[in-house]
């Protein structure tokens, strides 16, 4: 992990954040503050003129010394008046060597600390390892007292204060260069429950939470396959961000795996305190309004993800896990259509797909009809409409702008209000202010009628960041049908297919299994078909390994109940059709 | 820059699509004024014709299967000669771009869009064309993928709406005039398949070049199904003699549809699938003149070509025709028939002669 933290940390601050100093400054920098003496950099870190990359640059060149005192003033200077840096003094063994237990009082376990404390303080007292050589005592302790499954050495102030920031204890012997860290965390998390913005009728009820270790445990209970590995990388100069590479080996192709590697590893950034900054980061097309990255707070999608072979990137401190590369039909799946009956999940799913782009075409259809095609309309239908119209100020086109503005400031003023009075205020909202303008003669009930329409549409999306992208879009088709009528809608219908076609995620075209068409993997993309008969993988994603359901496991009925005593031809049918 | 490829399939559906919309708007219109009720029989010879065209086209193709038409033309005819075929034959595909483009956009004025000028109309297409040609041909490919199965649904749904209003009987009597009728009209569909030129440009870009040939001819069968199932609804529905007097028989029929109280009116389904195709034919025109001229002029990237060759196509598009009478004029067999065989039988029998020459003068050497 520590040469993990060196690779990604190891420029200096300044190219990490993007500054730039001229090259003569760095080497001076690298000459000079990566030999500095413990004194020296003590006094640098004391000077309240250096800016934050200044600070990173002498930091990252401090070696620990085997002075002990003069270790624990590098860090003192490092954090300065953080009151939760704790540094317990101890003198242990025969020869009563100094030691130091230093540890973010913040981020550990008040408990295990003092265990540690108890090892070092009893376990060296009058035996053989209190006795050892000062040289060899932290060996010693290390491998023969040392109750801790997790333990690393480290002997740079980067290294030590990474370690502390994550929980971990570090214990500083006197003559001794190298500083030991146990594993102490206790942070501040909460207990996996269903998520809020993804809940099931039927399926877990667990969801993510802002822990990494949490979170990849969540998935070996999902996964229990030593295949499944995880790679972790630390992002962000200032966070340093723990972020997980997860996949199952032998199964995602390593090109794709290599790909993320890359596209995470390049990543230079102060901060990273979400996967939406991993996201913007690496995703394939940044202008684009479609979510190139797959995101959800369930573990069981992203176990579904890695189990069709592709790939998960985990971060610290958030829920949200990301899965590449990804598709539509991935954004139009929700997990209860795998848990729920066939027919009535692909019946749903094909439900909400129409919905989906009906969500953003209705309103610029239903412009394009009334400016444009209203012959389309039948005749009583037409007169009720235009009836209705009767006195309403403004084109079709500008009033039902008007009202999907007005819904889509609901809809975010619900979003943003406490949750307590959220539904109750767009509620009101919808009934008084709809109310209303029709009364006035503001808008017509046929406006009110499909904008709500688009509205419960739009509110089918399983996935929030499609749902947000087509928000969006139903605007310029609004604009388009009033100004081309159908053929605008067909227009921005197409264009939009331009665009979708076009998309990659992490090189694996967006719109597939649409385009390219791929027709074996269609079963499951607008409906859904059996898991019996879903014997292969994604062509695309699960090429490594094409098998998914070993095939002939069509249920068959083996009694027959009408001839009690056993099956009728000899046995069941079924599962031996290998 | 990156190599395109693009499966056979997507092929299938491109040409398939390019085939059948041009002939959806005139078809049967040029069929049935002579043939009347015979006109399904006009389409089954034309496109046994057309057979052998693509058989020509896709046929010279497989002999260099890693060069476009600069490139073969030019072994076979040299550079001058090369460039020249190679010019004519990327013309023909901008005039027939222009020409489709027309026509569709001409049906958007006269069904829908009254005061809207057709140069919006035509250059709205040709910037769509322009926007897809542009992000390459593989994004062309897919989108034929996904909008080919809409385009079938469409037309079906069209021909069983239009079931309600069929009227077998208005296809009686077969044959009555004998075959001479349905035979007259034969040179302007065939004339049509000069729409198989983007198969010089495309054919290259395919993942199996050596079964491009089965892939058009597959087309031809598609676009021959869908083309026969207008005439003969068409005809059926509006009678032979109306079919033969209106200029866009198939949109004319759609308007008669009329299911239930509620669906009166349906021709925007088959104006949609109509757009979806010359979506996708345009988009491969431009694709493919773009292509063409970039070897033609050494252009490393043939994207850089793109737009100009929309807006010549575009510009082409108004110019050519003054109206749709006009324009309905230029497919009369006497007209589209000589100008079909110079600019392409006649550039294709030349290089096909010229393969011959030299393949006779003991030159085995091709493209791959």
């Amino acid at each position: 992990m520590a040469s993990m933290d060196r690779r990604v940390c190891g420029k200096t601050a300044s190219d990490r954040v993007g500054r730039c100093k001229s090259p003569y400054m760095n080497w001076l920098y690298r000459l000079f503050l990566g030999k500095t003496n413990t004194p020296g950099a003590v006094a640098e870190l004391a000077d309240d003129e250096l800016d934050i990359s200044q600070r990173e640059d002498i930091e990252a060149g401090i070696r620990f010394t085997a002075s002990l005192e003069e270790n624990l003033k590098l860090l003192r200077a490092a954090a300065g008046p953080s009151s939760d840096l704790v540094m317990r003094r101890l003198k242990v063994g025969a020869s009563l060597i100094p030691v130091t237990v230093v540890h973010l009082s913040t981020m550990t376990s008040r408990v295990l600390v003092e265990a540690v404390i108890r090892m070092l303080g009893l376990g060296l007292a009058d035996t053989a390892v209190g006795s050892a050589p000062r040289k060899s005592i932290r060996r010693e302790f290390e491998e023969r007292l040392l109750q801790s499954s997790i333990v690393g050495e480290v002997d740079d102030l980067i290294q030590a204060w990474t370690a502390m920031a994550r929980g971990d204890t570090l214990i500083l012997f006197d003559g001794d260069a190298t500083g030991l860290t146990c594993s102490t965390q206790e942070l501040c998390t909460r207990v996996p429950d269903e998520p809020a913005n993804e809940t099931v009728i039927r399926g877990p009820r667990l969801g993510f939470v802002e822990n990494l270790g949490a979170n990849m445990g969540l998935l070996r209970q999902a996964v229990k396959t030593p295949n499944l590995w995880f790679e972790e990388l630390t992002v962000g100069t200032l966070t340093r961000t723990k972020v997980a590479i997860g996949y199952i080996k032998g199964l995602a192709s390593e090109e794709l795996i290599q790909e993320a590697r890359r596209r995470v590893g390049r990543i230079r950034m102060a901060a990273v305190l979400e996967s939406g900054h991993i996201e913007e980061m690496v995703e394939d097309d940044p202008i684009s309004v479609f979510p190139l990255v797959f995101r959800t707070e369930r573990p069981d999608r992203i176990a579904a993800c890695l189990l069709e072979g592709r790939v998960a990137i985990l971060t610290d401190n958030t829920p949200f896990v990301l899965a590449v590369p990804m598709d539509l039909p991935m954004l139009l799946q929700a997990p209860d259509d795998y848990y729920e009956k066939v027919p009535i999940g692909s019946v749903i799913r094909a439900l909400r797909t129409a919905a989906f782009f009906g969500s953003m075409l209705l309103p610029g259809v239903y412009v394009a009809i009334m400016n444009f095609h209203q012959e389309l309309v039948a005749t009583q239908l037409l007169l009720r409409i235009t009836a209705a119209r009767e006195g309403v100020p403004f084109p079709v086109m500008i009033e039902v702008f008007m009202m999907e503005i007005l819904f889509e400031l609901l809809r975010e003023a619900g979003i943003r209000l406490p949750r307590a009075i959220g539904p109750a205020v767009t509620i009101v909202g919808a009934l008084v202010l709809g109310e209303a303008a029709i009364s006035a003669g503001f808008v017509s009930p046929a406006v009110v009628i499909v904008v709500a329409l688009t509205a419960i549409s739009s509110f089918t999306a399983p996935t929030f960041s499609l749902g947000i992208s087509a928000r969006l879009i139903r605007f310029g088709f609004i604009i388009l049908g009033g100004v081309l009528g159908l053929f605008g809608v067909q227009f921005g219908a197409l264009a939009l297919l331009i665009h979708i076609v076009g998309l990659r995620s992490f090189g694996h075209p967006f719109a597939a299994p649409a385009a390219p068409l791929i027709v074996r993997d269609l079963k499951d993309m607008y409906v859904r078909t059996w898991h019996w008969q879903q014997t292969e993988r994604p062509e695309l994603i699960g090429a490594r390994e094409p098998g998914r359901t070993a095939p002939g496991q069509r249920p068959r009925p083996g009694i027959d109940s009408e001839r009690p005593g056993g099956p009728p031809g000899g046995g069941p049918k079924g599962g031996s059709r290998r | 820059m990156k190599v395109e490829r693009i499966a056979n399939r997507q092929i299938l559906f491109m040409l398939s699509m390019m085939r059948s919309s041009l002939a959806l708007a005139f078809l049967p219109v040029l069929t049935a004024g002579t043939a009347f009720q015979d006109a399904w029989l006009t389409v089954i010879i034309s496109c046994s014709l057309c057979v052998l065209l693509v058989l020509a086209v896709a046929g010279l193709g497989s002999k260099y299967p890693c060069l476009t038409v600069v490139g073969y033309s030019r072994r076979l005819l040299g550079t001058v000669g090369g460039t020249i075929v190679s010019l004519l034959l990327m013309w023909l595909t901008l005039f027939i771009a222009a020409t489709d483009t027309r026509v569709y956009a001409e049906v958007l004025s006269t069904g829908f869009l009254h005061n809207t000028p057709l140069a919006v109309l035509v250059g709205t297409i040709a910037f769509l064309a322009a926007l897809a040609a542009s992000s390459g041909v593989e994004v062309v490919g897919r989108a034929a993928d996904a909008l080919f199965p809409w385009f079938l649904i469409f037309i079906v749904l069209t021909f069983l709406a239009a079931f309600t209003v069929f009227e077998p009987k208005n296809l009686e009597p077969v044959l009555a005039r004998g075959i001479g009728p349905a035979l007259t009209a034969v040179p302007s569909a065939v004339a049509l398949s000069a729409e198989f030129v983007v198969l010089t440009a495309l054919l290259p870009t395919s993942v199996a070049p050596e079964k491009v040939t089965r892939t058009a001819l597959m087309s031809l069968v598609i676009a021959g199904l869908v083309v026969m199932g207008a005439t003969v609804m068409v005809s059926g529905t509006l009678t032979p003699w109306l079919g033969a007097e209106v200029v866009f028989p198939f949109f004319f029929m759609t308007r008669a549809i009329s299911v239930g109280r509620f669906l009166q009116r349906i021709e925007s389904i088959g104006v949609l699938a109509w757009g979806f195709g010359l979506f996708v034919a345009a988009s491969t025109y431009t694709y493919c003149a773009a292509k063409t001229l970039s070897q033609i002029l050494g252009v490393s990237d043939y994207r850089a070509l793109v737009g100009p060759v929309a807006v010549i196509w575009g510009v082409m598009s108004i110019q050519m025709y003054e109206d749709i009478f006009e324009l309905f004029q230029f497919f009369r067999p006497d007209v589209v028939l000589p100008f079909v065989a110079a600019a392409f039988f006649a550039p294709m029998a030349l290089l096909w002669a010229a393969h011959l020459v030299r393949n006779m003068a003991g030159d085995s050497q091709s493209g791959r």
